[in-house]
């Protein structure tokens, strides 16, 4: 029930599965798949289909204006038509096929002509349309500036106003760079030249692949989300501090740096991110290629720093401070947290799951590094291997052929980045946000959360809760991006860790009684607390 | 032989005993009848269901398959007669219902006012208790401009912060001096009053209801407020507290001895043989009705293990309670209002922030603690006043006893402190 115009119920996201999720699922999945599609089928799909995107936008409003017609008739939005449900599911995908190949082909040019992204060289964007984006952008900062120098006293309310001027900072620079002739790229840098173009060479070399666009479009998402969460949540100084180091994590580890290696032709490296969850830095012909402080910093990081912090901070100090899955769905994901799945068959798919995607991420490693180690090819044959024949004679008396391994290993290696890496983290992870919360990847398919969660179930971390003080009202649960059912430990007095815990800390922050709180203690301490209150039966838990 | 338990009232003092009672005897039988919904559900989650924070299946504390699972038989019906001599409950469908132990848990109903022309089938006029009430504030508030919300507790101030999510003016009258005497002080009271009119609350205290108006359609068009003042609105929420639900019981064949409520021993047991009764409904020996979650969910269990074979006494615990008022965190621990003679208090404020607390005392001994602004861990506040701790005492030690979220704790060292006597109810 919601007493606004049919507009914004129809966007409401509570009771509702808001359609402004489906937008940002479309728009995020439409790019990412437009990065597999090549240009010749993005050309059959937009030549065959030219109204396939406008046919989704038109389910998508039909079913927008079904629910805003039920908003009206009801004054409520708890529609649970299954016919409403299954047009948005067709709108979303057929939006996201159409928008795909429109980016996809709209990427042609820069596959064909050499570096260039958009449009292809010489082209420009009409006038009004620059104006246009410019005007926004300038608005934008002028109204962050005005903002920040009004909050003058009060350092977090500066700082989220600042995240204006950011974003209109970004928007400038990208309508600039593909939009006018300004920048355009002349010959290689040249020292002492200060001009544009020579800024513009530089950020050409930087953005010229689709994956960095993706990128920039990522992080774009992270900081406008970011925006919405600091106003929100202004008052809980955990929230502010989270989502400023997630914003900043995404906008330096996650975006800038590999963008600034690169231009000093360094690879591109991710230093925000380990195995298992960056399956590659343990594949041994990586290891061989990368620079040494890089692959020092995968391994350190990997078997050394997630183990340590995971014990003392629990999962939370990667998954909802540093991670960029995370900061996407604790960002522009935050209105649709409550839509995670909370039955207790989700948590069994969960489980069964996630711990099937960290063994599979392991035997990929493993065999890749066998591979490596007895192929034919073995980069480390001509290391310390070859001379002495042990290679070969146990290929030969293990009855394990080296060729099987090669070949096992390759496919494990392909089939692992199509299913996981591709199709698990990047699509699912973003497409099915209206679906089931913006923590799916997460929850049931993320090695690396895996990890962290047995380390998590054995560290410091846990939720504390206040005895007795619990009135089951059920918002905990109903917030728990994890489907965790925070409630049935709250009223049943229970101080509690669950392995899928991000410690996202909106539990804490939803619960109108101040039951729950975060913390770091040793088990053992923890437990001497939380005794039951006498008197009292201690409910068994349907957990 | 296996028990055949039966519970009237699925509320959480209700669902409390049947839990209680199948996690002890697993093979009697258990059904708890309710007129009000099929499932237990949170009562306290009434107005996040109504601020579209929760949609209604999520207010039920307890997956639907649980009580299938447990062998809890749920029964939709209202219960019309009971005769303690034959073990015997008649539902209003004429189906009888026998049983070897029976416990009342029938709750409270939201108390109704007394003035001319305020009929139950007042359109417009809503209570904030039931499922009922809150289907008749949905079905309401869409055409509503401006609605007067009566009343100076709990319930009334979360009506009105659902009203206001909706978008609907508001005017809030307070009998009292200020908001919520029976629990807050003075300056308390007056802080929540500023929150609320930051909210675009109109608050007014000392101001009640004479007269109420319809127009010809039979919904509410006005409220007089007895200071003479006319006030246009399309909604009448009257939220003056809570009475146990238990006038159907003065008509029944074997009706249990009653004050206001069904009274109950220690071991919450009525006056007929196996009959027991927990929560709101419930009267217990000192004369009090604890109408609280906390109380009916610990008196539920208790009746619960009594039933099924464990005598246990209840005993008051020290009376604690929490809330969130609009966006002012409150936590109340001991005796704050209802002290005796010569009680003194400590309170403190923050220069910038909506931020106090209190230690009321009567000499050296503590006997209460309450809080605005910010998160309290009321069993360490508890224990020191079980322990008698001395004021100063616990005025150095108090930040052992927060509970604010990381990096977010209350600034005490920013606040100042100052002796103030206890301001009475009703006495301005």
């Amino acid at each position: 029930m919601r007493r606004v115009g049919a507009l914004q119920a129809v966007a409401n996201d509570v009771t509702n599965r808001g359609v402004s999720a489906w937008l940002l699922a479309a728009v995020l999945l439409a790019f990412y798949l437009g990065l597999y599609i090549p240009g010749e089928t993005a050309r059959l799909l937009t030549t065959l289909g030219g109204g396939v995107w406008l046919l989704g936008v038109g389910v998508a409003a039909a079913t927008a204006a079904v629910h805003a017609w039920f908003a009206r008739r009801d004054g409520t939005l708890v529609v649970r038509d299954e016919a409403v449900l299954g047009a948005k599911v067709f709108g979303l995908l057929m939006a996201t096929a159409g928008m795909s190949a429109w980016f996809a082909r709209a990427l042609e040019p820069a596959v064909h002509h050499g570096r260039h992204l958009l449009p292809s060289p010489g082209v420009t964007w009409s006038t009004p349309v620059l104006a246009a984006l410019l005007g926004v952008a300038l608005a934008m900062g002028v109204y962050g500036a005005v903002r920040v120098l009004r909050e003058r006293g009060d350092k977090g309310a500066m700082l989220r106003e600042a995240t204006w001027v950011l974003l209109a900072a970004q928007l400038a620079t990208v309508t600039l760079a593909y939009g006018t002739h300004l920048f355009d790229p002349g010959s290689a840098p040249v020292a002492g030249d200060h001009s544009p173009r020579a800024f513009a060479s530089l950020l050409y070399l930087a953005l010229d692949s689709k994956w960095t666009l993706y990128g920039l479009l990522y992080t774009c998402a992270v900081s406008a989300g970011g925006l919405y969460m600091l106003g929100r949540y202004l008052h809980n100084r955990y929230q502010v501090a989270r989502t400023l180091v997630v914003i900043g994590v995404q906008a330096t580890f996650g975006f800038s740096v590999p963008v600034l290696l690169k231009l000093f032709a360094q690879p591109q490296y991710y230093l925000s991110y380990f195995w298992p969850l960056k399956i590659d830095a343990f594949y041994p012909d990586n290891i061989l290629r990368d620079p040494a402080p890089f692959v020092l910093w995968s391994f350190l990081g990997s078997l050394l720093l997630v183990p340590l912090l995971g014990i003392f901070f629990g999962k939370r100090w990667y998954c909802s401070w540093v991670c960029g899955c995370g900061g996407l769905a604790n960002t522009a994901g935050e209105p649709f947290r409550h839509l995670s799945q909370k039955g207790e068959a989700a948590w069994r798919f969960e489980q069964a799951s996630i711990y099937t995607v960290l063994g599979l991420a392991i035997v990929t490693t493993v065999l890749v590094a066998l591979s490596a180690l007895v192929g034919p090819n073995s980069a480390l044959n001509g290391v310390w291997w070859s001379g002495t024949g042990a290679v070969s004679q146990w290929r030969v008396d293990g009855g394990l052929h080296s060729d099987a391994i090669v070949t096992v290993a390759s496919k494990a290696r392909y089939y692992y980045g199509l299913i996981v890496v591709a199709v698990l983290s990047g699509a699912i992870g973003v497409g099915l946000y209206p679906l089931g919360g913006t923590r799916q990847w997460c929850r049931n398919f993320c090695p690396m959360a895996a990890l962290l969660g047995l380390i998590q179930k054995v560290g410091r971390y846990r939720i504390r809760v206040k005895e007795d003080m619990c009135i089951s009202c059920g918002l905990c649960t109903q917030y728990c991006e994890m489907g965790i059912d925070v409630r049935a430990y709250a009223q049943s007095n229970e101080t509690f860790v669950r392995a899928s815990c991000v410690g996202c800390g909106m539990c804490a922050e939803v619960c109108p009684r101040g039951v729950l709180s975060l913390e770091q203690r040793w088990p053992g301490r923890a437990a001497q607390r939380a005794k039951p209150a006498a008197g009292l039966v201690q409910l068994r838990l349907r957990k | 032989m296996s028990k055949a338990y039966v519970v009237v009232g699925n509320g959480v003092a209700g669902v409390s005993a049947a839990l209680a009672i199948r996690s002890r005897d697993a093979r009697g039988t258990i059904a708890v009848v309710s007129d009000e919904g099929d499932y237990f559900f949170s009562r306290t989650a009434l107005m996040y269901a109504f601020m579209d924070r929760l949609p209604r299946r999520a207010m039920e504390p307890y997956e639907r398959h649980t009580w299938r699972e447990r062998g809890v038989e749920l029964v939709r019906a209202r219960v019309a007669d009971l005769d303690a001599s034959r073990h015997q409950l008649t539902l209003r469908d004429g189906r009888t219902l026998p049983y070897d132990r029976l416990l009342l848990a029938t709750g409270s109903r939201a108390r109704r006012i007394e003035l001319p022309g305020v009929t139950d089938d007042l359109a417009g006029l809503v209570h904030f208790v039931t499922l009922q009430d809150l289907d008749a504030c949905e079905q309401y508030a869409p055409t509503t401009k401006r609605a007067v919300v009566v009343g100076g507790g709990l319930i009334g101030i979360e009506l009105v912060e659902s009203l206001r999510f909706h978008g609907v003016a508001v005017t809030f009258l307070v009998r009292e001096p200020w908001y919520w005497p029976a629990a807050l002080s003075r300056e308390e009271g007056e802080m929540t009053a500023r929150e609320m009119r930051r909210h675009g609350v109109d608050v007014r205290e000392g101001a009640e209801l004479a007269s109420v108006a319809r127009d010809a359609s039979g919904r509410v068009a006005s409220v007089t407020t007895t200071a003479g003042e006319t006030i246009a609105c399309e909604m009448l929420g009257v939220c003056i507290g809570v009475a146990p639900q238990v006038e159907w019981l003065r008509g029944v064949a074997t009706p249990p001895a009653m004050g206001r409520g069904v009274k109950v021993d220690a071991t919450m047991r009525t006056t007929l043989d196996d009959v027991w009764a927990a929560g709101d409904c419930a009267e217990l020996a000192d004369g009090r009705v604890e109408s609280i979650w906390y109380s009916a969910k610990r008196q539920g269990a208790l009746a619960g293990e009594n039933m099924s074979g464990r005598p246990k006494g209840y005993a008051s615990p020290v009376f604690f309670n929490s809330a969130k008022l609009f966006e002012l965190e409150y936590t109340t621990v001991g005796a704050l209002a209802e002290v005796e003679d010569g009680a003194e208090s400590l309170y403190a404020t923050h220069p910038t922030r909506a931020l106090s607390w209190r230690i009321v005392h009567s000499g050296d001994k503590v006997l209460g603690f309450n809080a605005l602004g910010s998160r309290w861990d009321h069993t360490v506040i508890t224990r020191w006043i079980e322990e008698q701790r001395p004021v100063d005492w616990v005025r150095e030690h108090l930040r052992r006893a927060q509970f604010d979220v990381e990096l977010g704790r209350a600034p005490l060292h920013e606040m100042t402190a100052r002796a103030l006597p206890i301001a009475r109810k009703g006495v301005s």
